[in-house]
């Protein structure tokens, strides 16, 4: 340790540098906020509260798969495939709701409250970059219940049918498809819960305002459909947010509306809803970015 | 650009941070306006009591606002046009701006990835020790002191080892055996040629940390140079002594004919002089309580803060 004696005293030089090694770039301080988002949002190094929901809608998603799985391998003649792969989705479009609705403001609420946004922007760290590690981190984990348990499930359907090479040959298309479903889901579910992340700092506010529009959007549409009269009424199936995905889902897998509802009534298809989810993730994409771009450190 | 461009810029230019005619408002309140200084490296104590437009300046020098008018520079770029400059500057915020459920090692390790550093981990460990948080790096942040927390913050913005550091109200909450510690540190920091601009409303704080200082009083400088000579130029200011004493009143009589006491005020048990030398006066009590067999209970100056600094600086103005 080296000493440095001046007049008006005496400062050990305990060795401080300014750093002058290698940098990396932009990538790198995008993983990190998307890598410490993971983390959060699936209450990795946390106590076990904050655990509970992440994982019980993780368990409720590949639990099914998962027994599914167990129940072809151990009475292959007793088990033929018990759900479809649309039904399935349909099953996980509500989860992927509920998980969006708890990770999204998880997400992004807290740097707000917590005050760690002026902590961040005095980082090389841009407002875009925010975002896209943001978005990154809840695509990641919604995208890991949306398309994983569909591909696990496709897996083991094809590793216990009678010939794997001739399931394979013969359902690909389904892979495709599990792939391009999962895809929008995820992007849907996303964005629109970032979208209403960025409206508050507050958790509970934004879920039950994200559930609240989802759900109210739904019922909304059913009333304005069955009770009232207006020429064009069936551009209202438009107005459910919670039906769009499942009906999506529907028209690709090409399982058909159950009869009597709003949706076999109004008489879209898959493309019109895929449309309706584009213009709904484009508003919420444009809310989110303009609040992102504001937001004051 | 590289890491040290902006150091290397500073050796050449002088001025690290640079305002211009700065103002900022909101709506039709000013925050501060028309300020003008410039930063070179070393310790500068920024001072002002709330509401002068300290955090407004911070934020402005950290490009975490834009001036409503003038100009200001960092290595003599905006830094709103430069992000990369954020490479250089190393910040501590005012308030508790943490993730509480992290640890002390994974904070500053973050804060090290944000900086682009390639051994993240080695970096944090090294900022740990500097702050003296060795023992707590892998203690949770809402499991500590204050005082700790401030000194993690202080790791994470130095993980980099910045040509600037910028630090608002740092010594909240410490210890003094943390604070000497501390204070040593930004010294040891300020030695090694950074720049190190420190916020604090408390006088004593800031002589200890800096030699520079820059007096903010509602919105305008006024005063920056050295400290003492500041100090100095106030001395003619007469200063308020407090004293408890067992008789204040005929205690009062004996003072008032002190030549440099200004004024008496006796309120029960208690009396407040108004004195123009704080040592005669010091000198002088004493002896006065023992002639008069009075008993000295508590005697302290009541205006060494900032705020009556400000009042007598605003006064001068």
């Amino acid at each position: 340790m080296t000493e440095l004696t001046t007049p008006a005293g005496t400062i050990y030089d305990r060795g401080y540098r300014h750093y002058e090694g290698p940098r990396e770039g932009r990538g790198r301080r995008v993983r990190a906020i998307a890598l410490a988002g993971v983390r959060r949002v699936l209450g990795l190094k946390r106590n076990w509260k904050t655990k509970v929901v992440p994982w019980g809608l993780l368990v409720l998603a590949f639990g099914p798969v998962l027994a599914f799985i167990g129940v072809r391998v151990l009475f292959a003649e007793a088990a033929d495939e018990f759900f479809t792969y649309a039904q399935y989705l349909r099953i996980v479009g509500g989860l992927l709701l509920l998980f969006a609705a708890t990770a999204g403001p998880e997400l992004l609420c807290p740097d707000r409250r917590q005050n760690v946004l002026a902590l961040i922007f005095t980082r090389p760290v841009t407002r875009s970059d925010y975002l896209l590690a943001k978005l990154a981190a809840l695509l990641a984990v919604v995208g890991l219940i949306a398309i994983v348990p569909l591909v696990v499930l496709f897996l083991g359907n094809t590793l216990t049918a009678d010939s794997a090479a001739t399931y394979l040959r013969e359902h690909l298309d389904d892979l495709g498809k599990i792939l391009v479903a999962g895809t929008v889901l995820t992007v849907f579910y996303s964005v629109t819960a970032l979208a209403a992340a960025s409206l508050t700092d507050r958790r509970a506010v934004a879920t039950a305002g994200y559930l609240g529009v989802f759900i109210g959007s739904s019922a909304l549409a059913n009333i304005l459909f069955f009770t009232a009269q207006f020429d064009g009424k069936r551009w209202v199936a438009f107005l459910s947010l919670s039906g769009l995905p499942g009906r999506f889902v529907d028209g690709l897998f090409g399982a058909g509306f159950d009869p009597g509802t709003l949706a076999d009534q109004a008489r879209f298809t898959g493309p019109g809803y895929l449309v309706a989810m584009a213009v709904v993730v484009a508003l919420a994409a444009a809310i989110l970015i303009w609040r992102i771009l504001r937001l004051r450190a | 650009m590289t890491a040290q461009a902006p150091a290397d810029q500073t050796a050449a230019q002088g001025a690290v941070v640079e305002l211009r005619r700065f103002s900022k408002w909101y709506g039709d309140v000013v925050a501060v306006a028309d300020l003008s200084f410039e930063l070179r490296p070393g310790v500068t104590g920024l001072l002002g009591p709330n509401g002068a437009g300290k955090t407004t300046t911070l934020k402005a020098i950290c490009g975490l606002l834009h001036p409503s008018q003038g100009e200001v520079l960092l290595f003599g770029r905006p830094i709103s046009r430069d992000p990369m400059l954020y490479r250089a500057i190393g910040v501590v915020p005012d308030g508790d701006r943490l993730y509480p459920r992290l640890t002390v090692r994974s904070y500053v390790r973050l804060h090290a990835e944000l900086q682009g550093l390639t051994d993240a981990g080695a970096a944090a460990d090294r900022a740990i020790a500097e702050v003296d948080m060795g023992p707590l790096a892998d203690r949770r942040l809402k499991g500590l002191s204050k005082g700790e927390r401030q000194r993690t913050k202080v790791a994470g913005a130095i993980v980099h080892q910045p040509a600037l550091l910028i630090l608002d109200e740092p010594l909240t909450g410490m210890d003094p055996g943390q604070r000497a510690r501390f204070i040593e540190l930004i010294r040891i920091i300020g030695a090694a040629g950074v720049t190190v601009l420190v916020s604090s409303h408390i006088l004593g704080e800031v002589e200890r940390l800096a030699s520079q200082i820059l007096v903010l009083v509602s919105g305008r400088l006024a005063a920056s140079g050295d400290y003492h000579a500041i100090r100095d130029l106030m001395a003619d200011q007469p200063r308020t002594v407090m004293v408890k004493a067992d008789d204040a009143r005929r205690l009062a009589a004996g003072l008032i004919a002190l030549p440099s006491t200004v004024a008496v005020e006796v309120d029960g048990d208690a009396l407040r002089a108004r004195t123009r030398s704080v040592d005669s006066f010091a000198t002088a009590l004493p002896r006065l309580a023992r002639d008069q067999g009075a008993s000295l209970h508590e005697v302290r100056t009541t205006d060494e803060s900032l705020e009556q600094v400000f009042r007598y600086l605003v006064g001068r103005r």
